[in-house]
């Protein structure tokens, strides 16, 4: 047992840790990130993601986007990190010239709001703080208040971390 | 992704820094990609040139990156018409960043063409051809339209493209990265603003699968350019097919899913993004008109009386040069015509707070707060002319 580590895929260079904002929307980097560093749009309207990691679906939109995160680097407002379901190239030419550390293949609803992660662009990986992941089933099956618990044989491989169901303990 | 020996000495800085940058940020996307290798390509078009967009952090990059383009290049329009002023005040600091990046990509040898739609003059590819292309609504059309091959690259990864030449070669490059993966009926006729509608409807909902359109054999080009634009604002589409008008409807994947659209989710998409009020300005040509679009728009003011909010119309140089009797035409109306700049892309909101306009992707980007502003009545353009028009 240790801190919870999921393994996404690297795409920008670097480290970041800082409380995680995950807006469950494709964002147009143009548009819908203002200068400010506020979103502007969808279900994250008027959040501020400066030095924060920025979990999104993806990008949309504009090609002019990438330099979004570039002007809001130079004004010290840009987020620390990004973190995409699966990134389209505008956002990640965004984060690399812009040197922002950048994960792709990590499923949004793992987080909360307000965890505070840490991802590694080099090497995809993701930690929440002060989770602790114990991986003692492998499916559960929930119906009319009853749950169903499947555990696999100690014997076999770890689960893949990319099913969707968490069990998180605190 | 496998590189060249020449293509090692340029990563590892043997032709300077500019050119490291560029294949270092084009080996990356390759990789992101799964590309084997990088690709000549035939010619770049490059987004990021209004300062309203690409901001001081953009000068920045521009700067570090500037180098002689290799190949033929084209560019996006910016924040105002150079020659002739307008469509909105400028302020000095505003006027002095933009022709500073204008001057960057002059040095670098990139055409002066500041049009979004570079493909009716000054870059016009052919079926078949590698690109690298920025401009979402020039990079769907191209790819739907003519045929030609590019993947969706940013403004930055296009400009390293047109330094390097070449291009990774995955995605939109290959058959299969063409290929239909949802097949979209629509029964009712559409026109203009309705393929626009089409393009905002579609764009949350397949974010990034490509759609072969049924139903629509009589499109035109022009209407498609508005779908083009409408769908590729909202979502990351880089192509689409038209049953009956574009030359790849054979790519279809086997497993592509099938959807309708109803008469009520156009008006609907319509009557979302629209307000009722008359607007301050009527703005027109997004993307950039074409001259056949020019003549039609003279024909329908030709002679009447102007009324109401101002009337601006928007394209390129050239296709203003060359179509000169409908843009006197639509002065004499009253009207004006710019070249080089559009309403998504000057600083619209330093002299109006709503306008009306018939492109769906403007109607996107205009009431974004801290961008736009504006309040946006979205609708036919004959619909729009009633307000100008004794």
């Amino acid at each position: 047992m240790g801190d919870s580590l999921i393994k996404g895929r690297g795409l920008s260079p670097g480290n970041a840790t800082s409380s995680v904002v995950v807006c469950d929307q494709y964002i147009s980097p143009l548009g819908e990130i203002s200068r400010d560093g506020l979103i502007t749009s969808g279900p994250c309207e008027n959040v501020n993601i400066t030095g924060k990691i920025l979990a999104f679906k993806g990008g949309r939109g504009s090609t002019v986007g990438s330099y979004t995160f570039l002007e809001l680097k130079s004004k010290n407002l840009a987020p620390s990190g990004l973190i995409n379901e699966t990134a389209e190239q505008m956002v990640v030419t965004g984060a690399i010239i812009s040197e922002i550390p950048m994960v792709d293949m990590v499923p949004l609803d793992i987080f909360l709001p307000g965890d505070r992660i840490s991802i590694n662009g080099n090497t995809g990986e993701v930690i929440i703080d002060g989770v602790k992941e114990k991986r003692v089933a492998t499916v559960y099956l929930i119906h009319k208040g009853k749950v169903l618990l499947l555990k696999r044989s100690e014997k076999c491989d770890i689960f893949p971390w990319t099913i969707r169901w968490n069990i998180r303990l605190y | 992704m496998q590189l060249t020996k020449e293509e090692e000495n340029i990563f590892n800085g043997e032709l300077g820094e500019a050119p490291k940058i560029a294949i270092r940020l084009l080996n990356s996307l390759g990789e992101l990609g799964g590309a084997d290798r990088l690709i000549p390509i035939k010619s770049a078009h490059i987004s990021g040139v209004s300062y309203k967009n690409v901001g001081e952090g953009g000068i920045q990059f521009l700067r570090k990156i500037s180098h002689k383009v290799s190949v033929p290049t084209s560019l996006n329009p910016l924040g105002f018409d150079i020659e002739n002023g307008g469509p909105v005040d400028i302020d000095a600091n505003f006027h002095s960043k933009q022709m500073e990046i204008v001057k960057i990509y002059q040095e670098m040898g990139v055409m002066d063409s500041f049009t979004c739609t570079p493909y009716y003059y000054y870059n016009e590819p052919t079926f078949g051809d590698h690109l690298s292309w920025a401009e979402s609504s020039a990079i769907i059309y191209v790819n739907s339209l003519i045929g030609a091959r590019t993947n969706r690259e940013s403004g930055p990864s296009a400009l390293a493209s047109a330094i390097i030449g070449k291009t990774p070669n995955h995605g939109l490059h290959t058959d299969e990265g063409r290929k239909a993966t949802v097949i979209v009926k629509v029964e009712e006729p559409l026109d203009y603003t309705k393929f626009a509608a089409l393009g905002l409807f579609l764009g949350p909902k397949l974010n990034k699968k490509i759609p072969l359109v049924k139903g629509q054999r009589n499109a035109k080009s022009i209407e498609l350019k508005a779908f083009s634009a409408a769908l590729s604002a909202t979502s990351s589409i880089p192509m689409f097919h038209v049953e009956g008008v574009t030359k790849e409807t054979g790519l279809v994947a086997d497993s592509a899913e099938i959807m309708e659209v109803t008469k009520e989710d156009i008006s609907d998409t319509i009557s979302k993004n629209s307000t009722q009020q008359e607007p301050e300005l009527i703005a027109i040509g997004c993307p950039h008109l074409s001259s056949e679009e020019l003549t039609y728009i003279a024909g329908l003011v030709k002679g009447k009386k102007k009324i109401g909010p101002d009337l601006f119309l928007f394209t390129s140089r050239e296709v203003k040069a060359n179509s000169s009797e409908a843009v006197r035409i639509i002065e004499n109306f009253g009207g004006k015509v710019f070249a080089d700049t559009c309403m998504v892309v000057s600083p619209l909101s330093n002299n109006y707070s709503s306008t009306g306009t018939n492109s769906g992707k403007a109607s996107f980007y205009l009431p974004l707060k801290g961008y736009g502003n504006q309040k946006v009545a979205f609708m036919g353009i004959l619909d729009l002319l009633k307000w100008v028009i004794a």
